[in-house]
């Protein structure tokens, strides 16, 4: 297991499809009304269910699987076998793939699915899963870091609410990088959706089950994360398992200070206040977001003269080139933009913050006669997290002026909660006291690992002197 | 229920073995055919106060910290038990509920509860029953169970032991029914087990009772009979002729059921819906 996140990957990376097993042994049709969907549970027994596909996920060593005739769990015919490739191998950084259907399934009668496993040695794979259909994935449902040995051992994927796949094509997929550098191979067998008594769903939760609350203003968009669903497996362990929002029924008490999706994305449309919860397969699930819809603050306007500021981001200034506000760099990165405008300002707003890329190196900026990076934050959290540590990194390019290649030149200043105000704008200062600063193009701002810094918006990101 | 004794991995193994002797998969007393018994109610508690309060004092009393010896009740348990009202009281539902948690108290790590009927009810011969949801996970340890009367006087295991319902948080579908006295105690005890094929005991309440015969001990889940201990069948000296008192409690860790581990969820909670003892 390296560390990264394969998620984002998975959901929105394509795809090369590059064999297709058994196929014309069942029938689809797509055009038929009140068609009766198969509920064949079976995915990989003795081989592939008929009809079945398969994709290597992009970025991925797409000859990292192959059926195995010569490992297999109870002497079955055959296992499914992934060489997971070292660091920094040629081919792909990690193995990784769907199994999926051309036409969809009713599992509403299943409530778990099983696979058997074992590795070349002991290794944590980062994902396995069901639900990814190469489109929308609405029910991708995972569970990660599956600790895996070289023994067979029965893992278990429970479904969060059977009753939504009735129409379901992902049957299967996995993503696993490599184990402290060194690749290996780890076997799967027996895959299939089965009906367990003795699997038990405990309780979901939103809002990792805490009741929070949030200071929105109207137009922003704001998600609600932390969703889990606890299980209770066969020898009575629990599992948290994240759960899509798509399981999820949301609800708010006043839709018409905010409304919620299906896809748990709370939308901030008049003054007041109005409490959002959800339920779980008619079950309520713990913990709710209060919104607090407020007019929206502006960012303190700018007091410098145009002459003596450059701008990446404000509707004060004359923005200068950006090549991007969020640079997506999967799998590592999680952090997601939702931004909005109020009247005519514009406001970046990052999610799910982890870390984020600000580039704007067509052309690289010669920051020498410009003494300071300003920028506006706003919290919308009701209250800070204790111990953020919020990182600004300024990076000069060089000599090749180009990001990497050894002559790259940081300054990183760390702000921790003194510098921040939940509701509030903050401005916060980075000195450019950097030896050379004639290229810089690139901005970078994370997270410390701890993780407790999820959201913010930013405005009046600009160089002065 | 061991108690006031540990013993060591060996015998431990030798429990399990003992234990697989009556796996059986039918529920409620399907395909049995049992002789009619008529048993007139002697003693319950329904738990039917409408409020969260302590136990009944007139029926219940606590057992309070870690064991006379220090020692987790003989069984190198890791809970500290107390009479917090959060961890043992009626639940306003018609329910006693004892909850185990992770929280630390007088050097110990969780907290729970263990209630009796010591000095305040006993019965020699008859049916004890109780309808009872169970808690689960690695390491928790519930049960329903009697000691004799004379435990401090002749000490455990002279005194004797039924556990009529014990079940390891670790394989939440299984029941053990069991016997010490003598010569038959800790890992030699005489033990039956029944579990369910495809659920589970923490899924639901279920009934656990004993009948219990001047020559006998009969063990039942749901109605449904799993285990016969007979006197002819105990190696040592037969001590189940004399009154014995109940108790319910939640362990957690212990020779047992092995410990608790980072996918243990807790709170853990046992319900019990009533204690009915028949004569």
């Amino acid at each position: 297991m390296s560390t990264f996140n394969f998620s984002r990957y998975l959901l929105f990376a394509m795809v090369s499809c590059i064999s297709i097993f058994y196929t014309g042994c069942e029938k689809y049709s797509d055009d038929l009304s009140g068609l009766i969907r198969p509920k064949n549970g079976d995915v990989f027994l003795d081989g592939f269910t008929p009809g079945m596909n398969y994709a290597a996920f992009g970025g991925s060593v797409v000859t990292a699987f192959q059926a195995d005739k010569e490992v297999t769990y109870n002497q079955s015919t055959a296992s499914m076998r992934v060489d997971v490739p070292i660091v920094n191998d040629p081919r792909g950084s990690y193995a990784g793939g769907a199994y999926f259907l051309a036409s969809g399934r009713d599992l509403s009668g299943y409530n778990v699915l099983t696979f058997w496993a074992k590795a070349t040695k002991s290794a944590k794979i980062n994902e396995v899963g069901f639900g990814n259909d190469l489109g929308a994935n609405t029910y991708a449902t995972a569970i990660y870091n599956v600790p895996v040995t070289t023994f067979w051992q029965k893992y278990y994927i429970p479904i969060p609410d059977p009753s939504k796949l009735t129409n379901e094509r992902g049957m299967f997929y996995f993503a696993e990088g490599h184990e402290d550098s060194a690749g290996y191979s780890f076997w799967i067998d027996e895959v299939k959706f089965e009906k367990l008594g003795t699997i038990l769903r405990r309780e979901s939760m939103i809002m990792n089950g805490a009741n929070t609350s949030n200071n929105s203003a109207k137009g922003v968009e704001t998600p609600i994360t932390g969703l889990f669903t606890n299980f209770s497996l066969p020898d009575g362990t629990n599992l948290k398992m994240p759960t899509p929002a798509s399981y999820f029924t949301f609800e708010s008490t006043n839709p018409t200070v905010a409304s919620v999706s299906n896809s748990g994305k709370v939308n901030a449309l008049n003054l007041g206040y109005s409490v959002i919860s959800a339920s779980l397969a008619g079950q309520k699930a713990n913990g709710s977001m209060v919104v607090n819809v407020s007019g929206f603050i502006n960012a303190p306007t700018p007091t410098y003269p145009s002459s003596s500021v450059v701008s990446l981001f404000s509707d004060n200034y004359a923005n200068r080139p950006i090549d991007f506000f969020n640079g997506y760099w999967e799998p590592f990165q999680k952090t997601r933009s939702a931004d909005f405008k109020i009247g005519t300002d514009n406001i970046l707003n990052y999610t799910d913050f982890n870390f984020v890329g600000i580039s704007f190196a067509n052309p690289v900026f010669d920051a020498t006669n410009y003494s300071t990076l300003s920028m506006d934050i706003f919290v919308p959290d009701a209250s800070l997290n204790p111990g953020i540590q919020f990182k600004i990194t300024v990076r000069d390019f060089g000599s090749n002026g180009t990001d990497g290649g050894g002559d790259d030149t940081d300054k990183v200043v760390t702000f921790t909660n003194s510098s921040l105000a939940a509701g509030g704008w903050k401005t916060l200062k980075i000195p450019l006291d950097m030896p050379k600063k004639s290229k810089l193009g690139l901005i970078i701002l994370s997270d410390s690992d701890l993780g407790n810094f999820k959201n913010f918006y930013l405005d009046n990101i600009f160089f002065h002197n | 229920m061991i108690n006031f004794k540990s013993y060591n991995i060996l015998t431990y193994i030798i429990l399990l073995s003992i234990g697989c002797t009556f796996i059986t998969c039918s529920k409620d007393g399907e395909g049995q055919k049992l002789p009619k018994r008529e048993w007139t109610i002697a003693w319950s508690d329904e738990f039917n106060d409408n409020l969260v309060a302590s136990p009944d004092v007139s029926k219940w009393s606590f057992n309070i910290g870690v064991g006379p010896n220090n020692d987790g009740w003989g069984n190198q348990e890791l809970q500290y038990y107390t009479d917090r009202l959060d961890v043992v009281s009626t639940d306003g539902k018609g329910n006693l509920r004892i909850v185990a948690k992770k929280e630390n108290l007088n050097n110990r790590e969780f907290i729970s509860g263990r209630i009796m009927t010591k000095g305040k009810f006993s019965q020699k011969y008859g049916k004890i029953e109780a309808r009872i949801k169970t808690p689960s996970g690695p390491g928790i340890w519930p049960a329903f169970w009697l000691l004799g009367n004379n435990i401090d006087t002749v000490q455990w295991p002279n005194c004797g032991e039924i556990d009529i319902m014990e079940q390891k948080g670790n394989q939440p579908n299984t029941v053990f029914g069991s016997l010490h006295g003598p010569g038959y105690s800790g890992g030699n005890s005489k033990s039956g087990t029944y579990s369910l094929m495809n659920d589970r005991f923490d899924n639901d309440f279920h009934i656990y009772a004993v009948e219990w015969y001047e020559d006998r001990i009969d063990y039942f889940v749901d109605g449904y009979l799993y285990n016969r201990i007979n006197k002819t069948d105990v190696s040592g000296k037969w001590v189940f002729d004399q009154p014995f008192f109940i108790i319910l409690n939640v362990a957690v860790g212990g020779n047992f059921v092995g410990f608790p581990n980072v996918n243990t969820a807790f709170p853990q909670t046992m319900q019990v819906d009533y204690v009915r003892v028949y004569k």
